[in-house]
């Protein structure tokens, strides 16, 4: 038997959902070595205490549980809303479809809150407690990929040209403070463009999965009440290395997408009053929120559109 | 790259002394208390990608400590083409962070494009000697580097071995001009597991080529042993230790434990009995180590060589 049939033989029994005897008997396994459990010995020796199936079963039972472990220490809040079983249920058949592929656990749970969203049981009226699972799911990989993603915060970049600051140089911004704000003179205010956060991220969510989440947290795993629904829109970044949220309203959310789309402060405000006529702020309210955006680093850079 | 050279032991590296494992629950403790700590080995995987605090917290060890890359992905054995783009991230960690040396397994951790995540054994043969012979020169090559691979633990074996699991080392060594890794732990693990000599082993290893010790401890189930990496080492080990210590005059030794994590003291200090192993004879060893006084933690025993950091979140 060729290396290359071995591992792929060794790889199908191993990883076998049902187990050692079901992935040797399985057509992958079959595949690559016509072997029976009966003849299983003339590829895998036993020892003195164990048979050659138990050996095996030995990286059988850690694989699955090994990457259950993982995709629980991401999902905190999913796995203790679920329980563990149904959570290891349920991240049994994630682990299936979408094996790891990558050399770093961090991609593990990537295409999670997406199986959640596929494999939601259509019999359930939304929004209920598969919508507050996903949204869950959703929001704490958003939190992993916002607390290892690129940041603004200074680091020894060995790679410098391909560091934040850099490419917002390249793109023609200027770094924003709050001091440049102010010095923003007010017929330029309107046509200024914004270089978002490269951290800043937007969710649309049925529930406040966020205070779940955080009241999980504080409470060590302890039984957390989960919320009832209630539409949220969830701005996610970092700021000195944690990862920071806040709930803003619908007219903010539209200037967010609106800026992050690209368009100009006046362009983005028009378009926000327009979809959320119903949730206008006064003109104090806007100019003392963008402040606060600024002064929060959900925007790090500026130029006039021109 | 050129075959062994024995005069120079080690291949040229440093003694580092007596590292720990970084894990990130002991982050705060370290920046807080710059612990007199000789160095730190890191999970390669668990910073080249990072952005975030884990590099920010790396940044600051490497300018206080050596630190020295231990990899869980590179799967040196697998039939699968070498990650390239691994292999640049790679260099670019060990760069920035000066590594004194890279690591990683004597092993495979998937085929076919998926990663298992864990530290699969290979037959010892011919085929397999030459296959991973060629990568590891594609591998040094490209690090400007000598690699330095470790024994991993093992719960099978293959009939399609035709050598020792040391002779094996001992060619890919002469071959390539790697070093290794020996993990004493290891040793104890698979030949328990494969009713092995431990002894045996250890002796018949190329000595100079050995540029690090692993320990750690593992979980006993009756009819075999699990490298669990959370516990105490036991006596057994330390006994093996001193031996490997004799027999290489000395290496930098790491302590490694990855599950039930105690508090960095307790990881520290049991890195350091092995200076009052290192010279034991049976008449003065050292008496009773804790692993026999702890009862360890009933979990079920899962090897999780990769380590998942989990975000920091208001
Ligand atoms: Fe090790």
């Amino acid at each position: 038997m060729t290396l290359h049939s071995l591992q792929s033989w060794m790889q199908a029994v191993v990883t076998h959902p049902s187990g050692i005897v079901a992935g040797i008997n399985s057509d992958a396994a079959q595949a690559w070595a016509g072997v029976s459990v009966e003849n299983i010995e003339s590829i895998i020796g036993r020892s003195q205490s164990l048979g050659s199936v138990e050996r095996l079963a030995v990286y059988g039972n850690a694989y699955f549980a090994r990457l259950l472990e993982c995709l629980g220490e991401e999902f905190p809040a999913v796995k203790q809303l679920l329980g563990e079983d149904a959570f290891n249920t349920i991240g049994f058949q994630y682990l299936q479809a979408c094996p790891s592929r990558s050399y770093t656990l961090n991609e593990l749970g990537r295409s999670f809150p997406n199986f959640l969203r596929e494999t939601r049981p259509q019999d359930v009226p939304a929004p209920s407690w598969p919508d507050l699972l996903i949204n869950l799911a959703t929001v704490e990989r958003t939190y992993s990929e916002v607390f290892d993603g690129t940041g603004i915060e200074p680091l020894d970049d060995a790679d410098a040209d391909s560091s934040t600051w850099a490419k917002l140089l390249a793109a023609g911004f200027r770094a924003l403070t709050p001091d440049e704000l102010a010095a923003i003179g007010p017929e330029d205010m309107g046509a200024i463009q914004l270089q978002a956060a490269p951290c800043l991220r937007l969710l649309t969510l049925d529930f406040p999965a966020h205070e779940f989440i955080s009241a999980l947290r504080r409470s060590e795993n302890a039984e957390v009440t989960p919320p009832p629904a209630q539409p949220t829109l969830l701005v996610v970044t970092r700021r000195d290395f944690v990862v920071r949220r806040s709930v803003v309203s619908k007219f903010e959310f539209a200037v967010l997408q609106a800026l992050l789309a690209g368009e100009s402060l006046s362009a983005a405000l028009q378009t926000a009053a327009d979809f959320a006529s119903d949730d206008l702020p006064s003109s104090t309210n806007i100019a003392a929120g963008f402040e606060g955006w600024v002064k929060a680093r959900w925007f790090i850079g500026f130029k006039l559109a021109n | 790259m050129t075959a062994t050279n024995s005069l120079t032991p080690r291949l040229g590296y440093p003694h580092l002394g007596f590292g720990v494992g970084l894990r990130a629950t002991h982050y705060p403790y370290i920046l807080e208390h710059e612990p007199a700590v000789d160095w730190f080995e890191i999970i390669s995987e668990n910073y080249m990608d990072s952005q975030g605090r884990p590099r920010y917290v790396l940044e600051q060890i490497a300018e206080r400590y050596p630190v020295v890359m231990h990899g869980v992905s590179l799967s040196i054995g697998s039939t699968d083409p070498l990650n390239l783009e691994y292999l640049a991230r790679l260099k670019r960690l060990a760069a920035w962070t000066q590594a004194v040396w890279i690591s990683d397994h004597i092993c495979w951790t998937g085929v076919n494009g998926v990663n298992g995540h864990d530290l699969l054994p290979l037959p010892y043969n011919d085929e397999s000697l030459n296959h991973v012979i060629a990568r590891v020169r594609q591998v040094q090559d490209y690090l400007e580097r000598p690699l330095v691979l470790e024994n991993p633990s093992s719960y099978v074996t293959f009939r399609e071995s035709t050598m020792t699991e040391w002779d094996f080392a001992t060619s890919l060594c002469e071959a390539t001009g790697c070093g290794l890794l020996l993990d004493v732990n290891n040793v104890f693990v698979s030949c328990f597991n494969h009713d092995l000599d431990p002894l045996e082993f250890i002796r018949s290893l190329p000595h100079d080529r050995i540029v690090q010790f692993h320990l750690a401890g593992h979980t006993h189930c009756g009819t075999h042993i699990i490298d669990t990496h959370d516990n105490f080492v036991i006596d057994q080990v330390w006994e093996l230790f001193r031996l490997a210590h004799e027999l290489t005059g000395g290496v930098s030794t790491l302590l490694e434990w990855d599950a039930n994590i105690p508090d960095f003291k307790t990881v520290h200090a049991e890195v350091l009995k092995a200076r009052d192993f290192m010279h034991a004879t049976p008449m003065n060893r050292p008496q009773v180590t804790e692993s026999l006084k702890i009862e360890p933690q009933r979990r079920r025993a899962v090897p999780q060589p990769a380590s998942f950091i989990t975000a920091e979140a208001e």
